[in-house]
């Protein structure tokens, strides 16, 4: 068999239509979400339609996307609501009162179906802009900076200060001066926790040396996290962003004022 | 996540928990409802949340999941979701029944944090009968509580009549 045979076949046999309520039809198609689940996809029309060519066809998910994008994320920011319209607009979906929709003609269904299917399946991937996904990306985003824009003050990756202490491995270690600068990346309270026993082990074996943490996010760190690796550490940026803006300045202070 | 296997994911599924926040009532946002609850373990340890959610327009269209969130990382996994009747599957297609999704130790050690395996031979034809079916399956010791009537009470039958 040809190959556009068998693919006209193949996609004729897994489509069908059911009828969920008098005048929304169910589209069940073989285009599936990452549990298994399949699309939700409707049609606003009777079963039995009779379509000319140019009669508009509603193709609409009845709230469904939104529903499931909710488990795990909710559009709660400006930022979020953005990225959301975004995609929307660059996709050809409007929504109405959390209705995402499409009207196509009714020649244009197919395809319709096909874009409005990848358009879902976009909306509820906004979950990967989690804070957790995004804290994955943390450790990445601050190597990157400091093995670019740090160069000068010869970054060096996974330190051991103290021998035979393998457990308190510092991320990086910077030199402006003479005395060199343990840097730690703080995605969290377990990882701001281990820096601050890092930094008073290396205090009480009388180490030379200056502490800096950046953070992921200080204020999402409990009272009492915020408290101990303050009372630990040198110096704190309280996110990454602030540490892009100013790092390299404090480090050229330090160096100066050698 | 850091490696799991299935019976760790079995046992957080069905480890003792109790309520410890709830949202007062289902509420009304867009074209469905919800509710959320923030459960702990009876030993204090462990840390879930669970979302309920329900179509407005198919009431039959629901789901009810467990969180789990780990204390030690950042990133979260649904181990549990209970869904009413909302199309076919994947693993069954055409298949437009009551099932539910539970993780698997070798999707989650892989990164997959989508509960991919689907069960249909599932105890519930409701929402309200699948909230109790959640409630006893992940543990819930105090239900009753926030949810009175949630455990439909058994009646006393005579000796030999069946329960």
């Amino acid at each position: 068999m040809r190959v556009t045979d068998s693919l006209r076949e193949q996609f004729n046999a897994q489509f069908e239509l059911v009828e969920r309520r008098p005048g929304i039809q169910q589209v069940c198609a073989p285009l599936y979400h990452e549990d298994g689940d399949m699309v939700d996809l409707y049609l606003d029309l009777p079963r039995d339609a009779d379509l000319s060519p140019n009669r508009l066809v509603r193709i609409s998910d009845h709230g469904m996307s939104l529903m499931r994008l909710s488990y795990t994320f909710d559009i709660d920011t400006e930022n979020k609501q953005r990225i959301f319209e975004r995609i929307l607009a660059e996709n050809g979906i409007r929504e109405q009162d959390g209705e995402l929709f499409l009207e196509v003609p009714a020649a244009s269904l197919y395809p319709g179906i096909l874009q409005f299917a990848q358009a879902i399946a976009k909306v509820c991937n906004m979950r990967y802009f989690k804070r957790e996904v995004l804290a994955d990306l943390f450790d990445e985003m601050l190597s990157a900076f400091i093995e670019k824009e740090l160069r000068e003050f010869n970054p060096e990756p996974n330190v051991n200060p103290l021998p035979k202490r393998e457990d308190l491995e510092v991320d990086w270690r910077i030199q402006p001066n003479g005395v060199p600068v343990y840097v730690f990346g703080v995605k969290d309270g377990s990882q701001a926790r281990l820096a601050t026993i890092a930094c008073l082990e290396f205090q009480r074996s009388d180490l030379k040396f200056k502490s800096l943490a950046v953070h992921r996010g200080f204020e999402d760190l409990t009272k009492k996290d915020r408290s101990r690796i303050t009372n630990a550490c040198d110096k704190q940026f309280t996110s990454l962003d602030e540490f892009k803006a100013h790092g390299k300045a404090y480090l050229q202070r330090e160096k100066s004022h050698f | 996540m850091s490696q799991i296997t299935d019976e760790e994911i079995a046992g957080l599924i069905a480890c003792p928990k109790r309520i410890v926040s709830v949202d007062k009532k289902m509420w009304v946002d867009g074209k469905f409802t919800r509710q959320n609850m923030v459960l702990e373990s009876v030993a204090g340890q462990l840390s879930f949340r669970v979302f309920v959610r329900c179509s407005t327009e198919f009431t039959e269209n629901f789901s009810i999941g467990l969180v789990y969130h780990p204390k030690t990382e950042a990133r979260s996994a649904t181990l549990l979701r209970c869904n009413g009747k909302h199309g076919s599957t994947k693993t069954y297609p055409h298949h437009a029944e009551y099932h539910v999704h539970i993780a698997c130790a070798e999707d989650l050690n892989r990164g997959i944090l989508e509960p991919r395996l689907i069960e249909t031979d599932v105890n519930y034809a409701s929402f309200i009968d699948a909230r109790a079916y959640f409630f006893r399956r992940v543990g819930i010791e105090n239900a009753e509580d926030s949810f009175p009537g949630t455990f439909q009470r058994r009646f006393p039958y005579s000796d030999g009549e069946p329960p």
